[in-house]
């Protein structure tokens, strides 16, 4: 099996990466920053405007990122702990008024309720057994219940209206908007130094095989649940800034359709890629900013189109390859011996096909995982980043193993699917 | 628009687990409970019954009902 090695890959790839990719990051950053600094002073004030909410966005983009394209857990989920970040300050401001003291405080109540919010919706999703597919469920129920609490809070939270007429951070347009692109470029930096280390390697061999590293005698559970605090902490900062400069809290900027959003500019932008996570979201709202004014209701459509194109060509493979192996493999074989069996034994075999084709859809969302164009090629030239390269050679394995050649990676993960079923 | 509709609808599919028959039965007991809950307690609680239901559902049986 090819899994040996790579783990072993993933074990050996912070050490072989020298300096130079580092070195690399750090010329990248400081060219960005360069940009941001000078940015105020080229570009108009609507397009600053819309680039500081963008950048916010693009935070909370990049801890979806973090979360389903290096660990592996499709999350709907950080929208809500955007929105939590989001009305600590409008609820903080607009109940205590603006202060030193109030701004502290709000930046405690937001992290200290996304912590306990994160830590139970971890404690409720991860645990020995659990499957993705319910974490991601209990991601997609967490901003519905949190909608409704908002609606239901009257005045507190301000109902469907959301919170406005707070008095918020006074700083200049300029000031947010190098605050925000440089708290951009430093998550991307610490979540880029973070993901080379061994406990970054550790996400990466989780997401590739959870059972493994439980056998290696990793406490996955306990792993992810701490990644989705730390992640849900930064989504809330994030949120925490987005509010602070709009001075506005709406409801959705919570909501579960703020949450799909997120996935859908990480997915553009190339799962498992940071850079790409970002340029997808600043992209996806700069461009939602401008268009939905001209072509207010296509603009939707658009999005949604070019997702499931890159839906079709990133996963594609992925998806139609078991129908094409079915006819070969074990399911067709049992099928044939048990042609001549008694009826209720077919009715078994049966059950026990469609147990391994069900939730096929799901599985094949998670397989985004190629960069998608020229921008990715560019990014990746020029920062760097190997992690596509090492899939590559994953799969290079896979074929000279002769082991692997006869039984596809598509249905070898499907017989471990149907095997944990049962 | 129906997008409360659409997630209700998911959760039940994701609970029922494949089977028309179970499909029905999780309907009817999930939707009952969500009418029960928004008549008698508030309309708002109602609205996260069969979210918060089929999470606590699929926490028990993750591969949802259609062969218990």
């Amino acid at each position: 099996m090819p899994d040996l090695a790579t783990v072993h890959d993933v074990a050996a790839t912070p050490l072989s990466r020298s300096s130079r990719p580092v070195l690399r990051v750090a010329i990248a950053a400081l060219v960005a920053a360069a940009m941001i600094g000078g940015g105020p002073w080229v570009l108009d004030t609507y397009t600053v405007n819309i680039l500081v909410r963008a950048f916010f966005v693009a935070i909370a983009a990049l801890t979806v990122d973090v979360l389903w394209g290096c660990s592996g857990t499709l999350t709907f989920g950080q929208s809500a702990f955007f929105g939590i970040g989001g009305y600590a300050l409008a609820i903080v401001f607009t109940q205590f008024g603006f202060g030193p003291g109030e701004a502290m405080l709000a930046v405690g109540a937001a992290v200290g309720a996304t912590i306990v919010v994160a830590g139970l919706v971890g404690w409720l999703s991860f645990y020995p057994g659990s499957t993705p597919l319910y974490a991601s469920v209990i991601s997609l129920v967490l901003p519905i219940v949190l909608v409704q609490f908002l609606y239901s809070g009257g005045t507190f939270t301000g109902s469907s209206s959301g919170l406005v007429g707070f008095e918020s951070f006074d700083l200049t347009l300029e000031a947010w908007f190098r605050l925000s692109g440089l708290a951009v470029i430093a998550t991307l930096v610490a979540t880029s130094i973070a993901l080379r280390s061994d406990a970054g390697g550790v996400l990466g061999a989780m997401r590739d095989n959870d059972e493994r590293c439980s056998y290696l005698g990793i406490d996955t559970a306990r792993v992810r649940i701490g990644l989705l605090v730390a992640a849900a902490v930064i989504a809330a900062l994030a949120g925490f800034g987005y509010v602070g400069f709009g001075a506005v809290a709406a409801p959705e900027n919570a909501g579960f359709v703020f949450g799909t959003q997120l996935v859908v500019m990480v997915a553009l932008g190339g799962r498992g890629s940071l850079i790409g996570a970002v340029i997808g979201a600043v992209v996806i709202e700069v461009a939602s900013a401008y268009l939905s004014t001209s072509l207010p209701f296509i603009w939707e459509l658009i999005v949604g189109v070019a997702f499931v194109a890159v839906y079709r060509r990133t996963s594609g493979r992925a998806a139609r390859r078991p129908a094409r192996s079915r006819p070969r493999g074990p399911p067709a074989g049992r099928d044939s011996v048990g042609a001549g069996h008694a009826p209720d034994v077919r009715k078994a075999q049966r059950r026990t096909r469609a147990r391994c084709y069900r939730g096929r859809g799901f599985r094949a969302l998670q397989a985004f995982r190629q960069p998608v164009g020229a921008v990715q090629n560019l990014v990746y030239g020029a920062t760097g980043r190997t992690r596509q390269s090492g899939w590559t050679e994953r799969r290079r394995q896979d074929h000279l193993d002769p082991l692997s050649r006869r039984w596809p990676r598509a249905l070898r993960r499907q017989r471990a699917h149907c095997r944990a079923l049962d | 628009m129906g997008l409360a509709w659409l997630i209700g609808a998911f959760m039940l599919v994701m609970v029922s687990g494949g089977s028309l028959l179970t499909l029905g039965l999780s309907c009817f007991v999930l939707g009952g409970l969500q009418v029960l809950a928004s008549t008698f307690i508030s309309p708002i609680l109602g609205g996260l019954t069969i979210a918060v239901l089929a999470a606590v559902a699929l926490r028990l049986r993750p591969q949802g009902f259609a062969r218990a």
